[in-house]
């Protein structure tokens, strides 16, 4: 396979967030990608202590220049997620920008990192920054707090949602698929709701889908991350046929949620570390809750290459 | 791909490797190594069975390097150090020759060791000009490092004549003062390549991990490996 996929988005050298969640399921699905770490962190920012630094936004247009200056920036996609400022979205888009001049075809996959739960978990200026990415953004993947922010509507039910998404996508030409990833719209019967909109090859033509899956306990990092990628991965392999998409990628991310759930409790069970007594020398494994949390993305690597069909209820077009 | 779960730090974030016309990029200094170790440490998420490391860009770098293997060996002391010795190729230095007593200095709690010819030469401050003067210098080496558990003498210049890429093994056994000795051959490959070195280091890791005390079937498959991948890239360039 010959695409080629450019992702900047943030290194955590412990666990999977960010580039850790992107990078080995696209690799395993065969792409080639080259990344740019916009951090490197211990670890992601829900631990007691991360410590590390980030790229400036002149470390950021140099390291690319070289690649342009060396013929090696050719690519298919861009894939960002998370960004800590402004001026590195902003530096971000001129580098999609330049790209879609080399590569009038190349897909921008966004997903629009602003926060969740009604909470932002990024300074604020982002907001106008991803409505300006909203002008070069092929797909986009944001969550019902995102969508809120970017479209200025409320969205509280699915028939806001779909009017929220449909606001954006009437206003800019370019977005092809948006997938509002999740919701409480399901929340009181422990579902995770989803929904997406793609548009389709004849004029004003749309195709829109609803995703269900269960919602397990845990609270996870990385599942955006791992989710946009997937995304990309998918619809490059089947493009038009959004419903077998979304039925791969939601999937393997279920597959990954059960794997951990399962590494959760087996960690938690673990006689020799659950009696609260001091851990055995042989230990390899302290029970520090995020750290028992993290995504098993290699366990999964089979899964993640080959998803197992989900239920037939899982992904209906509506 | 093999399964393993690997934390890594970056010590250099460049555009590409620095053979080509342009390279640009930044380094990290030995504290910001320093502050990231110590936070996985204050996390309780440094945990692990393997340390790997290559190419590095100073002595300092490494001494700080070495202070991790150490820490890291303090609290497991299962854990093995795969070392490839990065100094240069082909008779000549492509790094600071500060890394030379460095690297010796890594010697001392290194378990796998990964030189090429002439890193051998400069590790051991032998001759290595053919089979037996490559398994003098190791066993020097090994002689002198009980914790030396496996030397790869990975690239040499003694099948060259015949397209061979030729190369050798020691490894420790598990009785008293026994070892195995091995020898690897296979075509040499009209490119040349960058990468193959940190490839092979890691492969190595994770087929020892697999085949513990089996160096002749770890070999097979680290070879048959690296001999694949090159395979792949000779096409693709055609």
């Amino acid at each position: 396979m010959d695409a080629r996929v450019l992702s900047i988005q943030s290194h955590v050298v412990h666990g999977f967030a960010g580039n850790r969640s992107a990078i080995f399921p696209l690799q395993v699905l065969g792409f080639d990608v080259d990344f740019i770490n916009t951090v490197q962190f211990s670890n992601h920012t829900a631990y007691p202590v991360f410590k590390g630094d980030r790229l400036s936004t002149d470390q950021l247009k140099e390291l690319y220049s070289a690649l342009a200056e060396n013929s090696i920036d050719n690519y298919s996609y861009v894939l960002t997620g998370f960004c800590f400022s402004a001026d590195l979205l902003k530096e971000i888009l001129e580098i999609v920008r330049h790209q879609k001049k080399k590569n009038p075809k190349l897909l921008y996959f966004c997903d629009p990192v602003l926060g969740d739960n009604g909470k932002f978990y990024v300074p604020e200026e982002l907001v106008p920054a991803f409505k300006e990415a909203l002008e070069v953004a092929d797909f986009l993947t944001p969550n019902q707090f995102e969508l809120q922010q970017l479209s200025g509507l409320p969205v509280t039910d699915e028939p806001s949602a779909l009017a929220a998404i449909d606001t954006l996508m009437r206003s800019h030409a370019n977005l092809k698929f948006v997938c509002l990833t999740s919701t409480d719209f399901g929340d009181a019967n422990g579902i995770l709701h989803g929904l997406a909109v793609a548009r389709g090859s004849g004029e004003g033509s749309v195709q829109r889908l609803r995703y269900q899956m269960p919602r397990l306990a845990e609270s996870f990092v990385g599942t955006g991350d791992l989710f946009t990628a997937l995304l990309l991965a998918w619809n490059h392999k089947l493009p038009d046929n959004p419903k077998l998409v979304l039925e791969r990628v939601i999937s393997t991310v279920y597959t990954v949620l059960l794997a951990t759930v399962d590494y959760i409790k087996v960690r938690r069970n673990c006689g020799s570390c659950g009696s609260g007594g001091p851990q055995p020398s042989g230990c390899q494994q302290q029970q520090s809750p995020w750290a028992v949390r993290e995504l098993r993305l290699v366990q999964s690597r089979s899964a993640i290459e080959r998803p197992p069909p989900p239920p037939t209820s899982w992904v209906q077009l509506i | 791909v093999l399964g393993f779960d690997v934390d890594f730090i970056n010590t250099v974030q460049f555009s590409n490797h620095t053979a080509y016309p342009v390279f640009k990029g930044d380094r990290l200094s030995t504290d910001q190594l320093k502050e990231l170790y110590s936070a996985l440490a204050e996390n309780s998420i440094d945990n692990y069975s393997y340390v790997l490391t290559g190419f590095c860009f100073s002595a300092d770098l490494l001494k700080e390097i070495l202070e991790i293997v150490r820490h890291q060996k303090k609290k497991n002391p299962k854990l093995l150090y795969f070392c490839d010795p990065v100094l240069g190729d082909n008779g000549k230095f492509y790094v600071p020759e500060e890394l030379v007593p460095a690297f010796k200095e890594a010697l001392e709690v290194a378990d796998f060791l990964t030189p090429n010819q002439f890193e051998l030469q400069q590790l051991s401050g032998l001759p290595v000009t053919d089979e037996p003067s490559a398994l003098a210098a190791i066993d020097t080496l090994m002689r002198s490092h009980a914790n030396l558990k496996f030397v790869c003498l990975t690239s040499t210049d003694f099948g060259d004549a015949n397209g061979i890429l030729h190369g050798l093994a020691v490894a420790r056994g598990s009785g008293e003062g026994s070892v195995q000795r091995l020898r690897y051959q296979m075509p040499r490959l009209a490119e040349s390549f960058v990468g193959t070195g940190d490839l092979f280091t890691a492969l190595l890791l994770a087929w020892n991990h697999k085949l513990p005390d089996n160096p002749k079937l770890v070999l097979e498959r680290v070879i048959s490996t690296v001999y694949t991948v090159l395979l792949a890239t000779v096409d693709y360039i055609k």
